[in-house]
């Protein structure tokens, strides 16, 4: 333990403790930019500077480490003077339109300016201009609001280990680009969507759809319809003030069906079909002899990144597509059926907490008979600032459940949006199978937790199986270079691009630097989602009734052709940018 | 330095290079604010004249100077007439020439080629 005094105040914290988290482990706060905890601590911001006394020159408390007898000032008026400055010269050199900027009201460099009390810029001189990058179909790049902290460059390449970007040129034309400076979408990015959750300000966002849903929704003859993820549920409510993980799945439903949706679905049905077939189709891998350890291929993020960097193993991944577009293509074959629309006057929007499926639902083969599965994809970001638009009092509303005839989801479907939960649901519905018989079994506690690589040992219907999960793209490294080098031993492997599964992706709500070193959000989003799975009465996909129904009137069985046609998808290699 | 300048800008200029030179993290930002501060400590009356006077003793802030041509040593060559790239130099061949004040854009070009060093920087 190290002594020292921050703020008057004595204290006591471990070795290796920098001065910020000493501080604010003794409720002192420091204000921070570029710092995100674990991922970026470089300390290039200046923000976060202290009086360390005896000291010439301030000390950078995000990167400093205590030591014994230190007498640290957070607060001098020299030091408020000092940040002010540093905060002024940023503020010089950004684009201040935060009156249109998707980020006002979330913005950290926003928040600093009211903490600071900016009343005018104080530096006026020359501004940086970039062009915007719009190419993608998912994210927009706005550089004239980047303020070059690097926190995306740092998750892009230590957390995600994809290296798209990094910073280009050299002073005042310094940028965060990619190799010479190409479009992301030319690139080796896999729209992820991690840079956009760790940007402080607005340079970074999601492409909208949002004007696109309201004409369609303004459209008389469209009948359009909605679904949500499981990961939704538990963060949107984060938009409207309820603490995170809250499940406000009732007032979802009812905001949606408020603004206009002819119809209200939930892709934890669309997960549950994702189940049955990939369950079947492990099973028929295993009998068969097939190419194993078979790969879940729910994460468009991940199946962008096998596509580019292991174009010859992409027979492991399962040719199921993501249950969001499975439910498109369900919703516009058996529901149009069903209800006597035309395919073609449906419209389906997908409720996301993802920014690449929104390049998933824009990939070519994502369409039956001409039909694309899902027409838009708007994230949860985007759905609450629809809510917003619509002028709805969310907190205000009633709550209400999906529609039938496929509201019904299980607790299989729920789990679907966190690390372990697809392989979980999986395992469960396999071992069914397998054993022919309802196993009591159904928690499988060894995939669940928060660490990057999880690996089990069990036995189905009397077959020992080893499975693996791995989350966040550095660890899907590892697991294909083992793929890669035969020195697998396992059959059956789940991966999710981002890190945590779907709870923690590129469109959920953006939390700010110091909520994420506060809290582990992910964990708060996925109890809520293993709890909404413990409190639902159905938890194995194969005994939904809404599935068992379809699957008797529409698509037989899984694995039949009528399946594979709605259901299943294939993958191209694609080339990896060279230079 | 293009005569924008007002008073309270010194005090402005002086606590930036400090705030610099304590809260940067490298040894070159530590030490860029210097020229500027040791500047302002031993020359401030010169930063004084520029700001309150609009005026720089040494010719060399642009908008604070005009270029004019000593008529006494122009010979009328039309060298500097040639060269000048926005075309604000007038003059009969042999008689002295004049630079139009407006369109100059204070290049230096016509100084630098004048054979006869006939064009001075004249201050405001």
């Amino acid at each position: 333990m190290v002594k020292l005094v921050i703020d008057n105040k004595p204290v006591e914290v471990e070795e290796g403790t920098t001065i910020l988290e000493a501080a604010r482990q003794n409720g002192i706060d420091i204000p921070t930019l570029c710092f995100l905890k674990d991922i970026n601590e470089v300390g290039d911001c200046r923000m976060c500077i202290v009086e360390v006394e005896g000291r010439k020159g301030f000390a950078t408390s995000c990167i400093q480490t205590v030591e014994e007898g230190m007498v640290v000032k957070t607060h001098s008026p020299e030091i408020l003077e000092a940040r002010k400055t540093i905060l002024d010269l940023i503020l010089s050199n950004h684009h201040k339109d935060c009156l249109t900027c998707s980020r006002s009201g979330n913005c950290e460099l926003q928040a600093l300016s009211i903490k600071f009390n900016v009343q005018k810029v104080e530096y006026e001189g020359e501004m940086s201009k970039h062009k915007i990058d719009d190419k993608s179909p998912a994210i927009v790049r706005d550089f004239n609001k980047c303020i070059l902290c690097r926190r995306c460059v740092a998750t892009c390449k230590n957390v995600q280990e994809i290296g798209a970007i990094d910073c280009i040129e050299r002073g005042f034309s310094s940028c965060i680009s990619t190799t010479y400076d190409h479009s992301l979408n030319d690139v080796d990015c896999t729209f992820c969507g991690q840079c956009i959750e760790s940007c402080p300000t607005g340079a970074l966002r999601e492409k909208e759809y949002i004007d696109e849903v309201w004409e369609k929704l303004k459209d008389e003859s469209t009948y359009v319809v909605v679904q949500t993820a499981p990961a939704v549920r538990v963060a949107l409510g984060e938009e409207f003030g309820y603490p995170i993980g809250t499940n406000v799945k009732g007032k979802m439903v009812t905001a949606l069906k408020n603004m206009g949706f002819d119809k209200v679905f939930d892709t934890n049905t669309g997960a549950d079909f994702t189940i049955m077939e990939e369950a079947n189709e492990f099973i028929e891998r295993v009998k068969n002899k097939g190419t194993l350890p078979m790969i879940t291929s729910c994460s468009p993020g991940w199946v962008r990144f096998a596509e580019k960097n292991y174009p010859d193993l992409l027979d492991h991944l399962s040719t199921c597509k993501s249950p969001h577009q499975m439910f498109g293509a369900i919703i516009k074959s058996y529901l149009a059926q069903k209800e006597g629309i035309a395919p073609h006057k449906i419209c389906t929007v997908s409720v996301m907490p993802c920014i690449a499926k929104k390049y998933e639902a824009s990939r070519e083969e994502m369409e039956v008979d001409g039909n694309r599965d899902v027409d838009y994809v708007i994230t949860t970001r985007e759905l609450s600032r629809m809510i917003r638009q619509a002028n709805i009092s969310f907190r205000e509303l009633e709550d209400s459940d999906f529609d039938d005839p496929m509201g019904e989801a299980t607790g299989a479907g729920a789990i679907f949006g966190t690390t372990g939960g697809v392989m979980e649901a999986a395992l469960r519905t396999a071992a069914d199978t397998l054993e022919g018989k309802n196993l009591e079994k159904l928690e499988y506690t060894q995939v669940r937790g928060e660490k990057g690589i999880k690996r089990a040992e069990l036995s189905l219907g009397g077959m020992p199986i080893k499975v693996v999960v791995a989350s966040g793209l550095s660890n899907a490294r590892k697991i294909m270079e083992e793929i890669k080098n035969g020195t697998a031993d396992y059959q059956f492997v789940e991966i999710m691009a981002c890190p945590g599964g779907c709870v923690m992706g590129g469109g959920q709500p953006i939390k700010s630097s110091k909520i994420r070193s506060a809290v582990d959000v992910r964990k708060l989003r996925a109890d809520s989602l293993y709890s909404i799975d413990e409190a639902s009465t159905i938890r194995k996909s194969h005994e939904n009734p809404a599935i068992q129904k379809i699957y008797q009137e529409f698509l037989e069985k899984p694995g039949s052709h009528k399946a594979h046609k709605y259901l299943h998808t294939h993958y191209t290699a694609k080339e990896k940018y060279e230079i | 330095m293009n005569g924008k300048a007002e008073p309270d800008d010194l005090n402005k200029l002086e606590r930036l290079a400090n705030n610099i030179k304590k809260s940067a993290i490298c040894g070159l930002g530590q030490t860029a604010p210097n020229p500027v501060l040791s500047t302002l400590k031993y020359f401030r009356e010169e930063y004084v004249e520029h700001v309150s006077y609009n005026k720089c003793r040494a010719g060399y802030c642009r908008a604070l100077c005009n270029l004019v041509i000593n008529p006494e040593k122009c010979r009328g060559c039309g060298i500097c007439k040639r060269n000048c790239p926005v075309g604000a130099i007038s003059g009969e061949v042999k008689m002295p020439h004049e630079i139009n004040q407006k369109i100059c854009i204070k290049c230096g070009t016509c100084a630098d080629k004048c054979p006869f060093h006939a064009i001075e920087k004249q201050t405001i």
